[in-house]
């Protein structure tokens, strides 16, 4: 859309006045030519040669330049070479004729190449708009997000029109919640938004160059689409004080496009969100109908050993009895294990977990490991290998503990009797020490190592309880102390899951002498 | 749940009284002067921690105090204002019994003249002569260890927060720096267990402190 502009007007007057003279001068040259030359003798000659001049006036200077050579050129030959001369008078009928049949040539070839250069103007902007178009697409289509859309459209229609674009998208209330410019996103507001407001609603253009609130400071388009209007798209002269006329059928073409393309994606978007959604829905409702199963099975079995004492416990014998009780211990403590996990679990993802990081012992936390296992599965189960050398490192503790208590109770899942499960920790570097929890059980399918730190994971066979959350809670956890956990095959066959712990600041160090200072007192 | 651990401990052989909230407790503290109080610090209308210290001004009987799994700092902050030992929810009736005969053993030395020395497996501590002995062999311990383990054996059974130990050993300037207290146990591990990284005696308890044990 160009800027209407008077000045514009009269530089083009000029310059079509210019091209006139030109071609007059050219024709005076002509017959100049001819004159000198004595072209007299044989008009025929001289007659062709101003078809020569026309035609080529037509092609380099215009439709008009050509006319008004082509008249120029009759009148000079009438006066200066068809008999008699110098006289406006034509004696000879066929000499009229040949004056006449010149000036139809003439014409008809300055018309016929008028004709050809339309075209080829036409076809350069078919062309050229074809290729805006095509441009424009292109630039839609490889837009991810809505932002990302609505930037390219405001860039492209900002080209083609030559003014300053917006998008301006409608919200979920109708009200134009977002904009975005060329560059990026804007803030909406300004002194037009009802005018935007009522082309969004009306489905009408309003603005400059239209015949609605023609006095705004700009332009709004609706972007109609199919369900309706889903934005409005803003132009807005670049040059202060200018306004603009109404906006070109590409622009248009344009806008219908791009109106289109939101749409679509926001679709798309809406897709989306509604199968995440449902994919969300049925894995809460998987989980919550797998954990109630988990939860609900000690429960009933305590239940049942609880009911059984009350109802027959005076004709068991002790050790019947004895043997009821530790059912419901044993159960409850089950229980409370698995509640613990899922309180564990949710304090993790709902980033509520706290880290207290002390100075701490690695020899001091894998001894407290040692003796919870011992205290719940036995002696000899597990064996460490803990270097006497190692650095103090910034842990909580507590959970680090739980960690090893995780893999410990994993690995004894699946472990062989016989072999016990091995803690080894070394230093892998000068800012990192590993810790690993090796078991020779039955192993983990190479495919699967990365899935067994996935929420509620069990491994195919259903072996024993646990809602297969302990290894992902350890995983949150090492995570939290900025460590990284992975799991590899046991050579030999057996799972083994390293995870290490950085070393950042210097541990406190104490010197040997001070250590050892002094005798008792 | 109070009215099964009142039946365990009288099964003990103890004379149980309880209280429903704070207010009560304090009553009961104040006019039946228990020789052990047992606090739960998830008590329904006063915060428990803030109960040990008013408990603290009218009795010297030692506190244990009950608190659920991962409240380590709760648990800390109890020991360091006046509790001597606690229990973790859910705990077994064995448990609640071996802690108070702890906290009563070591509540009658403070009647009577200290101990003046403590054995535990082949080594014993004695106070007053500050002479460690392993096996009949004396055992070199530098000043702060051998004022960290005094600590420990004066609290023999209870646990001793490492806020504490600190204390004790480098003053009150030195709070927070668990650091030290770390690498000292460690090289007291050394010098009196049998395999240093399965301590018996000299045990650390995740989060809280050290403990040391003479009985099993």
């Amino acid at each position: 859309m160009n800027t209407s502009n008077k000045a514009n007007a009269w530089r083009r007057a000029a310059a079509a006045f210019g091209r006139d003279l030109l071609g007059l001068l050219v024709v005076g040259a002509v017959t100049a030519g001819g004159l000198q030359f004595g072209a007299a003798e044989d008009v025929t000659n001289i007659t062709v040669s101003y078809l020569f001049v026309v035609a080529a006036i037509s092609m380099y200077l215009g439709y008009r330049a050509a006319l008004v050579a082509a008249t120029a050129s009759a009148v000079c030959i009438d006066y200066c070479f068809l008999p008699p001369r110098y006289s406006f008078v034509i004696a000879n009928g066929r000499d009229l004729v040949t004056m006449a049949a010149m000036f139809g040539v003439a014409i008809f070839i300055s018309s016929l190449n008028n004709r050809l250069k339309k075209q080829a103007r036409a076809a350069r902007q078919s062309e050229k708009r074809t290729e805006t178009l095509y441009v424009l697409l292109r630039e839609l289509s490889t837009a991810h997000s809505v932002g990302d859309l609505c930037m390219a459209a405001a860039k492209q229609i900002g080209v083609a029109s030559g003014a300053a674009c917006v998008v301006l998208l409608r919200g979920a209330t109708g009200e134009l919640a977002r904009a975005f410019g060329a560059g990026g996103p804007v803030s909406v507001g300004g002194e037009d938004t009802e005018v935007a407001l009522w082309a969004a609603n009306r489905l009408e253009p309003a603005g400059q160059g239209t015949r609605n609130s023609p006095e705004a400071g700009a332009c709004y388009l609706p972007l109609v689409a199919a369900r309706g209007c889903v934005g409005v798209i803003g132009l807005r002269a670049r040059e202060r004080g200018a306004s603009l006329v109404r906006p070109s059928s590409l622009v248009m073409a344009m806008v219908a496009q791009c109106a289109m393309s939101i749409e679509r994606t926001l679709l798309t978007e809406e897709k989306q969100a509604a199968q995440l959604e449902a994919e969300t829905e049925r894995i809460r409702n998987s989980v919550l109908s797998s954990v109630s199963h988990d939860l609900r099975a000690p429960m009933a079995v305590i239940g049942s050993a609880a009911s059984t004492l009350m109802e027959h416990g005076d004709r068991l014998d002790s050790r019947a009895r004895t043997e009821m009780a530790k059912i419901v211990n044993d159960e409850a403590r089950r229980l409370n294990d698995l509640l613990k996990s899922l309180l564990d679990i949710t304090r993790l993802q709902s980033g509520g977990l706290q880290v207290n990081r002390e100075w701490e012992s690695l020899e001091e936390v894998v001894a407290g490991v040692l003796r919870r296992v011992e205290e719940q599965a036995g002696a000899g189960q597990l064996v460490a290998d803990v270097p006497g050398t190692l650095p103090l490192v910034q842990i909580d503790a507590v959970l680090i503990e739980q960690v090893l208590v995780n893999l410990v109770d994993n690995a004894l899942k699946y472990a062989r009797s016989g072999q016990p499960i091995e803690i080894d920790i070394a230093l892998r570097s000068s800012v990192e020490v590993m810790v690993s929890v090796v078991d020779h059980g039955a192993g983990i399918a190479a495919g699967a190592l990365g899935r067994i730190f996935e929420k509620f994971y069990r491994n195919g066979e259903t072996v024993g309880d646990g809602l297969g959350l302990g290894l992902t809670i350890a995983k949150g956890i090492v995570e939290a102390h900025s460590g990284r956990i992975w799991a590899v095959q046991t050579p030999g066959g057996g799972l083994t899951v390293h995870f290490t712990l950085p070393l950042t600041a210097l541990a406190p160090q104490i010197s040997e002498t001070e250590l050892g200072e002094g005798v008792q007192p | 749940m109070v009215r099964v651990y009142m039946t365990a401990l009288e099964m003990g052989g103890y004379r149980v009284m309880d209280a429903a909230n704070g207010q009560q407790a304090l009553e009961v503290v104040r006019t039946r002067n228990p020789d052990v109080v047992i606090l739960d610090l998830g008590l329904p209308d006063a915060d428990g921690l803030d109960l040990i210290p008013q408990i603290r001004a009218n009795t010297a009987s030692p506190i244990i105090v009950v608190s659920a799994r991962e409240r380590e700092t709760e648990k800390v902050r109890a020991l360091d204002s006046g509790a001597n030992d606690y229990l973790t929810k859910p705990f077994s009736v064995p448990e609640l019994l071996a802690r108070v005969r702890v906290a009563l053993r070591g509540q009658a030395q403070l009647g009577g003249p200290s101990r003046s020395s403590i054995s535990f497996g082949d080594c014993t501590l004695d106070l007053e002569a500050r002479l460690l002995t392993r096996g009949g062999h004396p055992i070199r311990l530098s000043p702060t260890e051998f004022k960290l383990l005094a600590t420990l054996a004066r609290h023999a059974d209870e646990v001793v927060t490492t806020n504490a130990l600190l204390k004790e050993a480098w003053g009150a300037a030195y709070r927070a720096k668990h650091g030290y207290v770390r690498v000292y146990m460690h090289s007291l591990r050394r010098k009196l267990e049998m395999d240093p990284t399965r301590p018996r005696y000299l045990v650390n308890e995740a989060g809280l402190g050290y403990r040391l044990r003479t009985s099993f």
